[in-house]
């Protein structure tokens, strides 16, 4: 799967649920973003699952804390 | 003498249940139960409602509970101990219900103190009595631990009037750099909401202040002590001398929140 197609997809996701005013880059993390605390954490990622159809394991819903680590695991689990 | 095994995990579930029951019921909020779940309905900020236990049933029961989830008569959040439940968690799942967390449930029996000096000699150790000290002692927690959520002052002076909650802290140039709170029920005293400043963590504050308020205890006669720590915290405990005898998963229905 194309990398800038994942990052659409995250980005569509991200401002969906945090508001378009956010800035959105790989670097983007949960203490730079307001409302992205650990409970709206897993909204976006199972939103994320659904629209990539597969599951994070719960060390790696843990240890994703920006917009670059979601994509290398979804990159990881898309690419085969 | 040492306890049983199944009693350590009985005292450490049930410290962090008494803990969430007594918030709740001073917040003025019901508790109640569900096919021998015990749940606790808390709308007072910073902890959730959450359903606590489990049962030889669970899996039957989770068309029930989830049901009950969804129209609101049981809280959306479920802790349970028990350590690699792959079946109820497959089930959960298919029931939106999802593990979120775990936490490890930790042990210690200790009659004589730690003694330990501080890590920094400008650090000052001590026991928030005011409602103006634990206002400020609210400020930290507010942003070094539960980011996001509105820590609701009025309940925090309940609890300090409270003999059961007690809260210690840090000080460092007469300002708090560091929190923990304490909360006792039958002999055993759980500890709660550990938290140092960003600038001044991985300098072994959060150890000091852990052993000083224990010290404090032990002196008072309390040698059973429990916490729930996640997996960051794990290193830091095992040190102090806890164990791990238990392990809570820690599950949410989305959309429920």
């Amino acid at each position: 799967m194309e990398h800038s197609y994942i990052i659409s997809k995250v980005k569509k996701i991200f401002h969906s649920l945090f508001g378009e005013h956010n800035e959105f880059n790989e670097d983007t993390s949960s203490s730079d973003v307001h409302g992205w605390d650990s409970l709206k954490h897993v909204v976006f990622i199972s939103k994320i699952e659904e629209e990539f159809g597969f599951r994070f394991s719960l060390d790696e819903m843990q240890e994703t804390t920006t917009i670059g680590d979601i994509c290398r695991i979804i990159d990881s689990k898309t690419t085969l | 003498m040492e306890h049983s095994e199944k009693h350590k995990i009985s005292r450490t579930e049930k410290n962090l249940f008494l803990f969430y029951h007594d918030i709740s019921t001073l917040s003025g909020i019901s508790c109640g139960k569900y096919e021998g779940l015990n749940y606790v309905m808390n709308t007072a900020g910073v902890w959730p409602s959450f359903i606590l236990g489990q049962t030889g049933s669970d899996v039957t029961n989770l068309p029930a509970v989830s049901g009950l989830i969804k129209k609101g008569v049981l809280p959306s959040f479920w802790i349970r101990n028990a350590t690699n439940d792959e079946k109820f968690e497959r089930t959960a799942l298919s029931y939106g219900i999802r593990k979120i967390n775990e936490w490890q449930g930790m042990y210690l029996e200790r009659d004589y103190q730690y003694d330990m000096q501080p890590p920094d000699g400008n650090l000052v150790f001590s026991e928030i009595i005011t409602n103006n000290e634990l206002d400020s002692w609210l400020k930290l927690i507010g942003t070094e631990l539960i980011t996001g959520k509105k820590a609701h002052p009025w309940l925090f002076h309940k609890l300090l009037a409270s003999k059961k909650f007690r809260f210690f802290c840090a000080k460092k140039a007469g300002k708090i750099v560091s929190t923990l709170l304490t909360y006792s029920s039958d002999k055993i005293t759980g500890i709660y909401m550990v938290s140092t400043r960003k600038d001044l963590r991985g300098k072994s504050i959060g150890t000091w202040i852990t052993k000083s308020a224990m010290d404090i205890l032990i002196s008072e006669g309390n040698n059973i002590f429990v916490l729930h720590s996640t997996h960051k915290g794990l290193t830091v405990y095992r040190k102090i001398g806890f164990t791990q005898v238990c392990l809570f998963g820690i599950y949410w229905m989305l959309e429920q929140v």
